[in-house]
């Protein structure tokens, strides 16, 4: 028998779909004369039977705790590569200012002298504002330290001492990783 | 069990590697069943279903409540597997050669143990008759008893794909079945007469 002429009775064994009355008796009329037909209904029906009996296969025992291991490994990997990428990326960095610094620097190591003076009357700038700035700010304090009564120093110490805590507490939380248990 | 699921889901999406752990617990079946239907390996399917599991970890984050935990923790499964599959096939190993762990399912003695063995072999020959994506919707529609659209959904495909897939697997299952009971069949008969044929 040609394919084509089992099209029909084909699709209709093969459906998940509900089929009319009237094509369920067509189709029980064909499987009583087309052995074709007939072998691949039963098959299916074999089929069905076998995937719904078929048990749900589990694990070999403790399968928790190797994922807990598998994740403990994902960390550790994923950290290697954070550090890698880190210094990577630092030395890198270090690597472009150092040419960029050298390009920078190369007149002044052909003729270093007018560069010296520069460097040293800059140095010399600066710690002349510095001993400015260190001569106001004490000032500044003697002023405060007469008007702010000791409480409030006090306050003050103690908050700031808190603050270093919770900073040390966040940095430790930061750097250690977390502990995983079942 | 539905509101345990919930609050370990909450504990796992604050970052709560305990909360992740039950969850582990309560759906190691379900997916490591799905990676062997879908792998037909044990370490494979061990392997592919802690893979799952991880990557589930990591992106439980953006884990949709409206949608099942069971059908977003397959659908991970499932695409990993299928990826497996493919990249199986540009190295083709050979059945015999994959090596076979033993199964938890504690059997009562070796005769029950070999006959379920024979069974999952059968069911296993059938179902590596099917492209990967309608093994998949096979093992969800059959094992899971998952509706056309939550495999849809599961598996990125239309309503319309997902029938004329499950159409498909269906006729090649059945073949399949036809053709081995055939040599069964042809194999016994031969059997058979080389039995009865007088010895010279």
């Amino acid at each position: 028998m040609a394919h084509s002429n089992h099209q029909p009775f084909e699709d209709w064994i093969f459906s998940q779909d509900a089929i009319s009355r009237e094509d369920k008796l067509r189709l029980r009329d064909h499987l009583q004369y087309c052995p074709d037909c007939q072998r691949l209904s039963g098959a299916m029906q074999e089929v069905e039977f076998s995937l719904k009996a078929a048990l749900e296969l589990s694990p070999p025992t403790g399968f928790s705790n190797r994922w807990l291991e598998r994740l403990a490994e994902h960390r550790l990997r994923q950290q290697r590569v954070q550090t890698i990428s880190f210094f990577l990326i630092s030395f890198a960095t270090a690597a472009v200012l150092t040419i960029l610094f050298a390009i920078l620097l190369q007149p002044a190591i052909r003729t270093p002298y007018p560069y010296l003076l520069a460097v040293a009357y800059q140095l010399a700038s600066i710690l002349i504002y510095m001993n400015r700035f260190a001569s106001a700010g004490i000032t500044v304090y003697r002023t405060v330290f007469k008007l702010i009564p000791p409480v409030v120093w006090i306050s003050l110490a103690i908050g700031l001492a808190a603050s270093a805590v919770i900073w040390i507490a966040a940095l430790r939380k930061l750097v250690c990783p977390r502990r995983i248990t079942l | 069990m539905q509101e345990d699921e919930s609050l370990w889901i909450v504990k796992a999406q604050r970052g709560d590697p305990e909360g992740f752990t039950n969850l582990v617990e309560a759906y190691q079946s379900p997916v490591y069943n799905l990676c062997y239907r879908m792998l037909n390996n044990a370490g494979e399917a061990e392997d592919a279903a802690q893979e799952t599991f991880l990557r589930a970890y990591l992106s439980i984050k953006r884990y949709d409540k409206e949608r099942p935990f069971a059908t977003w923790l397959l659908s991970i499964a499932a695409h990993y597997c299928i990826d497996q599959i493919r990249k199986r096939r540009m190295s083709i190993v050979s059945m015999e050669d994959m090596p076979y762990l033993e199964l938890s399912d504690d059997a009562p003695g070796p005769e029950s143990a070999a006959s379920r063995n024979e069974e999952r072999q059968r069911i296993q020959a059938i179902l590596d008759v099917l492209n990967p994506v309608d093994r998949a919707a096979v093992v969800m529609y059959y094992w899971y008893d998952y509706s056309y659209e939550e495999i849809g959904r599961s598996l990125d495909l239309s309503l319309s794909a997902v029938k004329s897939r499950l159409h498909r697997a269906r006729r090649s299952m059945a073949t399949e079945w036809d053709q081995r009971e055939q040599r069964i069949l042809i194999e016994a008969r031969e059997n058979h007469g080389t039995l009865k044929s007088p010895a010279f």
